[in-house]
Order: structure tokens, then C-alpha cells, then sequence
């Protein structure tokens, strides 16, 4: 009996190994893709690239999409900021989602937005709107104010009221660089089989943020959001490599899509993870509808900086929320994960959700598990626990070390010897305690997520809405 | 199996040691790397800490020579810190002052060098050297920044439009005129920034320029409100009859801007009662209501009711005339529609809750 017991878990070990084996060496295989393609990229674009998007009538003309919710003390320098980017055509569509404070006022009083007919084509649904206002100000700025809905439905309101080609997706709390958009929709005036770009996605906590504009880079102070760091430039390199085989996936803080193709997709969808593969996968599948091929880039010189959770709750909130929103996400799709019309790269998307989103924290945690069951009984066998630290461990630490050497090639790295220290050090230590942390969090969620508990609107994060209030402004203006 | 976990073992542990020596040893050179940079940085700060005081004396009304001698001393060696610092106090300075630091540069040899950088291969050293000479207002170098205005890096645009700017010679406006339409959007706003700065100076260069190219008219028109050029009322107010609407809208716009005189009044009334473009529409009631003259609150009110965008800005126009543009505002607010729901926001954003009738009240 005790035989059989050591050959189960021998071959349960074994499979561990080989799971973490293959996930850090594919990891380690995209750190030196995205070597090669960040050194491409820099040599690759250059002043003239750039001045000619500027410059040339046939760049298309962007609507930026930045759900707002409770922001009134932020949202007058936050849309300043957006406006004051250098493009040379596009428009702000800022959707109020069910804010409960002032964030409506305060841009129409500062904006002097005025209320103006709600006559353009509604194809995506989404909660009622209550109000669409224009600036005479700023031509470039439209108020889309609506009852809550989370951040799906408020990006298809926003959607819905974009007048331009490609709609930018972005939140509130994000900061961009003044060229980002210019970087950013560089693939779709070189190759017009661009559907949709994603950008580089950076935590800002730690940095010194000026209008709007973050001025000086940083590290963050808190060890939370210093192990987020590392997780996101670790995030960064996937993207850059995985944009070198054919199949990004657009982080869900930055993306730009094509217009028509998201409302044929049928706009975004509640409950997201981490990125829009799920979206990304949809745009798979009406370009082979329509027999066109589907590109997508992800520009790592498109930065896109935004705020990590400082607070343990709000963190396992974040990552308990994304788990939900990845299993939800999965489930509701599964007769399309394994669709041939979504082709390779749809089944690669769905394939990778799988994998790393769905099932990857039970893989680990069923390890963890199984290692103190056989400290336990006493069957352990050291070989298989030696073996397993280094390949979750140490290996594990190579991969984030090698990320972190690779953000000195992107457009803005971390400028002092002692941050360039740190982030070493934590991308060593992010591997023991942290990533056992929020696999936890994740197990949470796949609980959450079988025990049908209920949730809100998964997307929100940690910055969760409050109830929706009463429609201020609709009482304030009736019709 | 146990044979399967020594095969696994012998292959990774090599491997994960070659990995980790590797990585460890490229944060290695990084951390050289930049630890050299700051060491450099250190140095020079430490440089310049030393110079500071003697650029400091440069800028009292009667410095003696031997401060510029004793700063001559550092120029051989650490030419490009002390031109730094000559340029640096030139921002907070005026008159005399940055006079003295220009022939204190010049007689370094400082302001050729810089004229020789604005062809050097490195943008950012064409960007700085552009950026000191307007700095220090090096009006020799005005034909070299102008042609600064055309390189291919935007940095270098940018720096070459601050410098002309700050320089202010009135010679360059056509220049900078005639590079707005070709520009992007915060090379724009640098070019009208700097020929703002040029002032009323400028008035004289950009009338001859739209007797050159009438085609760049409606950008003179937008020039001219923004500087509130009042001299160029009289060619304003001819050209609010041009056939081609977007300068006629430039037009409106810029006479709202400077401000409408008694004819300009009348030209307004008659662009938002008869022109056939909306947005000229709107550009007159914006210019009536920046006017804020009461009798014009009717003719305000009449057009709540036309294309949104020249009822959006009749009624804020409204909103400047006081008790008589809410008189006007409350007449429509009683109504259903969109013009009944623009009069009862503007209602409720002057905060006149009193005003609003009691169907509507809050």
C-alpha cells in the first residue's frame, strides 16, 4: 500500500515538473525573443517614422475611451492631461460609470460641456445613458454619462458615442506619455490589416506625477507594489514576444482597436482578466468571417503607466475579482475554445487562459498541497522537493530577473543603480511568499467562483464601485 | 522512475547554473554601468557647484573682469557645463543681465560652438544648442534656426520655434507662420506660443504675409485673435464676407476673441441671423456673448432652437448677459425638446435655481 502511495505521488511529482519546467522555459524562451525584438524596435524606429505619423493625412483619427467612476477630485486634471496629448486627430469620450460623487459636475463646469442630442446609432448595448455632453471648449471632448455598469459596458457606451476609425481603450487612473498614441497607432498606418494594438503597461506608484504626465521614474515604496512591478515587466515580456509570433494579447489597461470590428464583435464583455485576449479572440473570428487577414501588434514604445493596489485586501480583491472574471470568461466560452474558426491564434488565446488563467493556481497550489501531505506522512521525497524548489524557485527567479534586465531596453527604464538593486532583489524574493500569496488569492477565487457566490461586475477591481446613486443629473435636467 | 529524476537532475542543475551565472553577471555590468553614469553626474554637479557663484557675479550690474576670467579657466575643459550654466539663469533674467551672458558666451567661444552643434548628427545636441541660443537671444543665429525649423527630429522643430520665439525678431514670423499648417498638434501650440510672445510686433509681418498667401488667411485670422491684434479689426471684418467658410469661421472667432466694437456687433448679428454655415453661426454667438451686450439676449434666444452647436453657444452666450440672457434662458426652459433641456442646464449651472420655473425644479 505505502509503495502504490509513493508511486502516486512520484508521478503526481513528476508532472509538477514538468509543468513548471515547461511554463519557466517558455517563459525563459520569451525573454530572449523579446531581447531580439526590443533591439529591433529601438533600431527600427526612429524620429522620421514618428514625425511622419504626425504629419501624414492618412493616420487615423483616434476616439480614447476612459471610464471614470468616482473620480471628482482627479477627473478635471485626469481629461486636461488626455486633451493635451500629441496627436493630430482625435476625441476624449469620457463615460461618467454611475459615478455616486461629483465627477460629472466637475467636468462639465470645468469643460463647459453642454448637454447635446443623443443621435448617434446605440449598436452595442449597455445601461441607460442619461446624458451625452460636448464641450465648446474642446471639440475633442464628449461626456458620456451613464448609470453603473462596470467597465465592459461603460467601454461600449463609450464605443457607441466614438466618431472616429479606432477607439482606444483606457481607465480613468491611467497616465500616458504625450507621443503613447502616436507610438501606438504606428502598425495600423504601416499595415492596414491592423485590427488592434496593445502598449506597454507600467505601475506608476513610486514615480512623480505632474499634469497628468508621470515625470520622474521611480520605484514604488511598498513591497506589495514593488512585487507588482516585477509581475508587470515579467507581464511585459510575454506580450513582446507573444506580438513576435503573431498572437498578443492587449493589456487591458491600454489597447486600441478598430471600431467597426469591436461593434461586429459585438463590443466588450463582463468579467475580464488580466488582458482582452477574450476580445482579442472574438476579432480573430470576424476577420475570418470575413475573410481578411487579422493583425495584431503590441507596440512595447506605447507606455501606458498605471496605479498598483497598495493594501493586501485590495489586492486579493483584485486578483480574487480577475480569477472569477477568467473562469467566468472561460466557461461562458467553451464552445468557442476549441472553434476552428477562431483559428491558431484564437485557440492560442483561449489555450493560454486555460492554462495559466484557469488552471494554473490549482496545478500549484495541488503541489504545495502534496509536498506537506508527504512531509506529513513522512513520504517525502527530498530529491522531488530539492528538484521542484529549483525549477519553481530558482528558475522561477531567473525568468523575473531576466524581465527585469529588460526593462532597461524600453523607452523609460528605472534610472538609479539602487532601483536597478532593488528590483533585483525582489524579483528573487517575488518568488518565495509572493507568488504562493496570490496563487492563494486565485485558489479563492476558483472557490468563489464554484461556490457561485455572488460577485461584482468582475473588471472593477480594486477600486470597486460603490451602489449606483440616483440619476443626479437626469433629475437635475428633465427632459 | 527514480533513474528519470537523476537524468532530470544532471541536466538541470547545469543548465540553471549557466542561466543564473549569465543573468547575474549582465545586472552586473548594468550596475557598472550606471554606477559609472552617477559617478559622472557627481562629477559634474560637483563642477558646476563650483562655477555657479562666479555666473552668479556675471549677472550683478558691474561684474568684475577677472569673474569672467576665472570662469575662462574651466571653458578648455568643461566647455559645455559652463554654457549650460550661462544659458541656465537666462529664463529669470531680462535686459542687461542676459546681455552680459551672452558676451561672457561669446567671448568663450561658447555661441559658435553651439551654432556648430545645430548640424551635429546627435538630435538632442542640435535640440539643446537651438535651445541656448534663444535662450541668450542670439540674434545671429535667427537664419540657422529657421532652418532648424525644418529637421527631421520634432525635438529639434520644438527647440528651433521656443529659440525664434524667445528671440522675438519680427523677420521670422512668416517662418513660423508658414510651418503651422504642416505641423503637429503641440508643434502648433509651441508656434502660436512663440509668435504670442512676439505680441503686437508681429501684426505688421502677418498682414504682409496674407498679402503673399491669401491662402494661409484663415490661419492669419486665428493669429490675429489670439495676439487680439485690434489693428487688424478692418481686414477682420472684410473677411467675414470670404467665400470660403473656414475663414470666415476663423474670422468670427478671432473678432469674439479680440472683442466687437460697434461694427463688429453688427457683422456678428448678421453672420448668426443669415450665414448659411453653422459653425459661423455658432462663432457669432459666441462672439455676441463674449460681447455680453443685453440686446442681444433676443437674438441669442431665436437660434436655442438651431443646429446644436449654435444653440450650445447661444445659450453660454446667454449665460455671460446676466439678468437678461436668463429672462431669454427661463422663456425656453418651460419648453420640451432639446433647446427647453440646453436652457434648463445653463439655468442650473449659473446655479440660478431660483430662476428655473417650478415643473423643472429639482
Amino acid at each position: 500500500m505505502r509503495a502504490q502511495v509513493v508511486w502516486v505521488l512520484q508521478v503526481f511529482d513528476l508532472g509538477l515538473l514538468a509543468y513548471f519546467i515547461a511554463i519557466n522555459s517558455l517563459h525563459l524562451l520569451f525573454s530572449i525573443v523579446a531581447y531580439l525584438e526590443l533591439r529591433r524596435h529601438r533600431r527600427k524606429r526612429t524620429s522620421h517614422e514618428h514625425g511622419a505619423v504626425m504629419r501624414s493625412p492618412a493616420t487615423p483619427a483616434i476616439s480614447l475611451i476612459v471610464r471614470a467612476h468616482n473620480l471628482e477630485s482627479t477627473i478635471h486634471e485626469k481629461l486636461k492631461s488626455f486633451l493635451d496629448l500629441n496627436f493630430p486627430q482625435f476625441e476624449v469620450v469620457v463615460v461618467n460609470d454611475g459615478s455616486t460623487d461629483r465627477t460629472a459636475h466637475v467636468a462639465i463646469k470645468a469643460f463647459d460641456l453642454i448637454r447635446a442630442p443623443m443621435d448617434n446609432p446605440q449598436p452595442l448595448g449597455h445601461r441607460p445613458v442619461l446624458g451625452i455632453y460636448r464641450s465648446l471648449i474642446n471639440r475633442d471632448l464628449v461626456l458620456v454619462d451613464k448609470e453603473h455598469g462596470g467597465r465592459a459596458d461603460a467601454i461600449n457606451a463609450g464605443i457607441n458615442a466614438a466618431r472616429h476609425p479606432l477607439v482606444c481603450v483606457i481607465d480613468a487612473d491611467s497616465l500616458l506619455e504625450d507621443e503613447t498614441l502616436a507610438r501606438a497607432v504606428l502598425p495600423f498606418v504601416e499595415d492596414p490589416r491592423t485590427v488592434a494594438a496593445g502598449g506597454m503597461v507600467r505601475i506608476a506608484n513610486g514615480c512623480r506625477a505632474a499634469h497628468g504626465r508621470v515625470v520622474e521614474v521611480s520605484l514604488p515604496k511598498s513591497r506589495l507594489a514593488m512585487f507588482q512591478v516585477v509581475e508587470r515587466l515579467r507581464a511585459s515580456v510575454t506580450n513582446v514576444a507573444e506580438s513576435v509570433f503573431q498572437v498578443p494579447t492587449i493589456p487591458n489597461a491600454f489597447g486600441i482597436f478598430r471600431r467597426d470590428l469591436i461593434i461586429e464583435a459585438g463590443g466588450f464583455r463582463a468579467g475580464s482578466a488580466d488582458d482582452d485576449s477574450e476580445i482579442v479572440a472574438r476579432l480573430h473570428e470576424v476577420c475570418r468571417e470575413r475573410g481578411q487577414p487579422c493583425r495584431i501588434v503590441f507596440q512595447p514604445d506605447a507606455i501606458c503607466w498605471t496605479y498598483a493596489p497598495e493594501t493586501v485586501q485590495a489586492l486579493a480583491n483584485l486578483r480574487r475579482d480577475r480569477q472569477l472574471g477568467t473562469l467566468q470568461m472561460l466557461v461562458g466560452g467553451t464552445g468557442l475554445m476549441f472553434n476552428a474558426r477562431r483559428g491558431v491564434a484564437g485557440l492560442f488565446a483561449w489555450s493560454r487562459s486555460l492554462i495559466v488563467g484557469g488552471v494554473g493556481p490549482l496545478v500549484e497550489f495541488t503541489a504545495y498541497v502534496l509536498t506537506v501531505a508527504a512531509v506529513a506522512l513522512g513520504l517525502l521525497d527530498w530529491r522531488f522537493a530539492e528538484m521542484l524548489f529549483l525549477v519553481a524557485v530558482i528558475y522561477g527567479s531567473i525568468v523575473s530577473l531576466a524581465a527585469v534586465l529588460l526593462q532597461e531596453l524600453s523607452p523609460r527604464p528605472y534610472p538609479r543603480v539602487m532601483d536597478l538593486l532593488r528590483l533585483a532583489a525582489y524579483s528573487l524574493l517575488a518568488n518565495i511568499g509572493y507568488r504562493q500569496l496570490t496563487m492563494w488569492w486565485r485558489v479563492r477565487g476558483f472557490v468563489d467562483f464554484l461556490s457561485f457566490t455572488s460577485r461584482p461586475p468582475a473588471g472593477d477591481g480594486w477600486n470597486r464601485p460603490r451602489p449606483p446613486a440616483p440619476a443626479v443629473l437626469r433629475a437635475r435636467y428633465p427632459g | 522512475m527514480n533513474h528519470s529524476v537523476d537524468q532530470l537532475q544532471r541536466i538541470l542543475i547545469p543548465f540553471l547554473g549557466g542561466a543564473s551565472t549569465v543573468v547575474l553577471l549582465l545586472l552586473a555590468m548594468l550596475v557598472v554601468g550606471k554606477g559609472m553614469a552617477k559617478l559622472g553626474s557627481s562629477r559634474r554637479a560637483r563642477l558646476e557647484k563650483q562655477c555657479q557663484p562666479l555666473v552668479d557675479a556675471l549677472l550683478l550690474p558691474n561684474p568684475s573682469i577677472r569673474t569672467a576670467e576665472q570662469l575662462a579657466c574651466y571653458v578648455p575643459k568643461h566647455g559645455e557645463v559652463v554654457g549650460q550654466l550661462l544659458v541656465a539663469p537666462a529664463s529669470r533674467v531680462a535686459g542687461p543681465a542676459i546681455d552680459r551672458l551672452r558676451h561672457t558666451a561669446r567671448a568663450f567661444g561658447t555661441i559658435e560652438e553651439w551654432i556648430r552643434t545645430l548640424s551635429d548628427r546627435r538630435w538632442w545636441r542640435r535640440a539643446d544648442a537651438a535651445r541656448s541660443l534663444g535662450q541668450l537671444k542670439v540674434a545671429s543665429a535667427v537664419d540657422l534656426l529657421v532652418a532648424a525649423l525644418d529637421d527631421h527630429d520634432e525635438e529639434v522643430r520644438a527647440a528651433a520655434v521656443d529659440a525664434l520665439g524667445n528671440i522675438g525678431e519680427p523677420r521670422t514670423v512668416p517662418a513660423l507662420v508658414s510651418r503651422l499648417p504642416r505641423q503637429s498638434r503641440h508643434q502648433r501650440v509651441r508656434i502660436v506660443e512663440a509668435l504670442r510672445r512676439f505680441g503686437r510686433a508681429a501684426v505688421p509681418s502677418l498682414m504682409a504675409y496674407e498679402q503673399l498667401h491669401p491662402e494661409d488667411r484663415a490661419i492669419v485670422a486665428e493669429l490675429f485673435g489670439t495676439i487680439a491684434a485690434t489693428e487688424a479689426i478692418d481686414d477682420l471684418l472684410r473677411w467675414t464676407t470670404d467665400e470660403r467658410p473656414a475663414v470666415r469661421i476663423a474670422t468670427m472667432h478671432a473678432l469674439g476673441s479680440i472683442g466687437l466694437d460697434q461694427r463688429g456687433y453688427y457683422y456678428a448679428l448678421r453672420a448668426l441671423s443669415s450665414d448659411p454655415d453653422a459653425e459661423m453661426r455658432a462663432m457669432a454667438a459666441r462672439a455676441l456673448g463674449r460681447g455680453a451686450r443685453c440686446e442681444a439676449a433676443p437674438y441669442l434666444a431665436r437660434h436655442l432652437k438651431d443646429d446644436w452647436i449654435v444653440a450650445a453657444h447661444a445659450a453660454m452666450g446667454l449665460r455671460e448677459m446676466g439678468r437678461a440672457g436668463a429672462d431669454a434662458l427661463r422663456v425656453q426652459a418651460t419648453d420640451g425638446g432639446t433647446h427647453g433641456d440646453l436652457a434648463r442646464q445653463i439655468l442650473a449651472e449659473t446655479d440660478d435655481e431660483a430662476a428655473m420655473p417650478d415643473a423643472v425644479a429639482v
